[in-house]
């Protein structure tokens, strides 16, 4: 009760900035679709310390990495501990630009490399939501990385060389479709953070997009996904591709383990059927990248 | 006449032992290859049984009451499953049959005997929710029970396969 109460003042409080009367809707309207977002984006799966069974978006998730150990901030609207003193346009900067409301840069173990494709409106939808969520008095811990990664000024060289900013521009030569599916797997499901190989400096290959990735979260290898006939999925069908993302079921009756099954449960079994098709669109037109990632 | 007996007793039991050794413990390795071919059996029954549900999801083949009966025989099935691997029958120790079982199931039994536990629990919600006929839901529950159970096991426990 207290949780309904919290979320309508929320409301109340957006649609107070909106300027009341139809803003009304609109906002509500919003909170849905920033809950489509949210969901799309897998901001849960990070933001969760799922293992210590820690509160929803609070934080503290530790993400091992060559360069060190990353926790991922409460991102809950407490106004000490987590966003609840950001405005809308922080909010913006951080997901379009990597930019922290102090003006420091992110590290991209935050994947705004991602993001940053985003539509303004689905930023906007997503800040609504997650500013509905519970507040969760949780400190943030420090990240514990290697000498030089943990100086963070390193990460404005590293932004002039792998970073590009900006939305991602539609291809009038490809079908709606294709583009829907391109915008979900590289910008919003950020699919090749995790997919795509990194180069030594932890930036994405783009040039072997979704080719696997030797080096995935955790030390562990993530698969090849461009339809490669040998190391990719280029056997599977649509539909396949479809039932994969919906429940995690391989065309072989396996099923997906690890971080594959967070992801489905938090993300790709809640898009609707159309945006799981257009990401299988997308991805069976990837050009084929022959690469077996198992270590 | 009774130390006699005993004496041929303990005589054949000490060549029994004495060939087992010599040939590289047959009677273990009797054991462990019946084992896994039961398991390897037991796996392909719960393929089997679970893309029948899928036909039934996808193409509406059978009944709910078929499809409820195949997720009690996984359920009943999955009873069964830690006694499927019994010690020495990972693929450092056998070699014929080919086997993905690895060590870690034998070094982390706690953990691989709860996802036993939990498939049961899983497939016994599968029946249940079967029992309804409400496809959508048991579509989500195939899923549930694939990756927090199949999915899980195969990722801490089974050898990347060829």
């Amino acid at each position: 009760m207290r949780r309904a109460a919290y979320s309508f003042s929320i409301i109340t409080a957006v649609l107070g900035s909106l300027g009341g009367g139809p803003a009304h809707a609109a906002s509500v309207e919003s909170v849905t679709r920033g809950e489509y977002v949210f969901n799309a984006a897998g901001c849960a799966g990070c933001h969760t310390d799922v293992k210590t069974k820690g509160p929803p978006l609070a934080g503290g998730r530790v993400l091992a990495t060559p360069f060190g150990s990353f926790y991922s901030p409460n991102i809950t609207p407490n106004q000490i501990h987590g966003i609840g003193s950001w405005s809308q346009e922080d909010f913006i900067a951080a997901l379009r630009q990597g930019i922290a409301p102090d003006g420091t840069p992110y590290y991209p173990s935050f994947p705004y490399t991602s993001f940053t494709g985003m539509s303004g409106s689905d930023i906007v939808d997503l800040w609504t939501y997650v500013s509905t969520r519970p507040a969760v008095p949780r400190t943030d811990e420090r990240h514990k990385l290697q000498f030089p990664f943990n100086l963070r000024i390193l990460m404005w060289g590293w932004r002039a060389l792998f970073f590009r900013e900006g939305p991602i521009e539609a291809d009038p030569n490809r079908s709606e479709e294709w583009n829907r599916g391109s915008y979900l797997v590289r910008a919003l499901s950020h699919c090749g953070e995790c997919h795509t190989p990194r180069n030594a400096f932890g930036a994405v290959d783009h040039g072997r997009e979704l080719g696997g990735n030797p080096e995935g979260p955790n030390g562990k290898s993530v698969p090849n996904i461009t339809p490669d006939d040998a190391t990719g999925i280029g056997s599977w069908s649509d539909e396949e591709i479809v039932d994969f993302l919906s429940i995690g079921m391989t065309p072989e009756g396996d099923f997906a383990g690890g971080a594959m099954t967070e992801v489905i449960d938090q993300s790709t079994s809640k898009l609707n059927d159309a945006d799981r098709r257009a990401i299988a669109v997308y991805i069976k037109a990837l050009p084929p990248v022959r690469n077996q990632p198992k270590k | 006449m009774e130390n006699v007996v005993r004496g041929l007793f303990f005589a054949a039991m000490a060549s029994f032992a004495v060939a087992a050794f010599a040939s590289g413990n047959p009677v273990f390795a009797q054991d462990a290859k019946a084992a896994i071919e039961q398991r390897q059996m037991t796996m392909k029954g719960f393929d089997k049984k679970l893309l029948a549900i899928i036909a039934f999801v996808k193409r509406g083949e059978g009944s709910a009451e078929d499809i409820a009966k195949r997720a009690a025989e996984i359920s009943a099935a999955a009873e069964m499953l830690p006694g499927m691997f019994p010690a020495k029958s990972g693929r450092d120790m056998v070699t014929d049959p080919k086997t993905a079982a690895l060590a870690m199931i034998w070094n982390d039994r706690i953990k691989f005997e709860s996802i036993a536990v939990e498939l049961v629990a899983e497939a016994a919600k599968l029946e249940k929710i079967s029992m309804t006929g409400d496809k959508a839901a048991i579509w989500a529950q195939i899923g549930i029970l694939g990756r927090n159970t199949c999915g899980a096991c195969h990722d801490s426990f089974r050898a990347e396969l060829d």
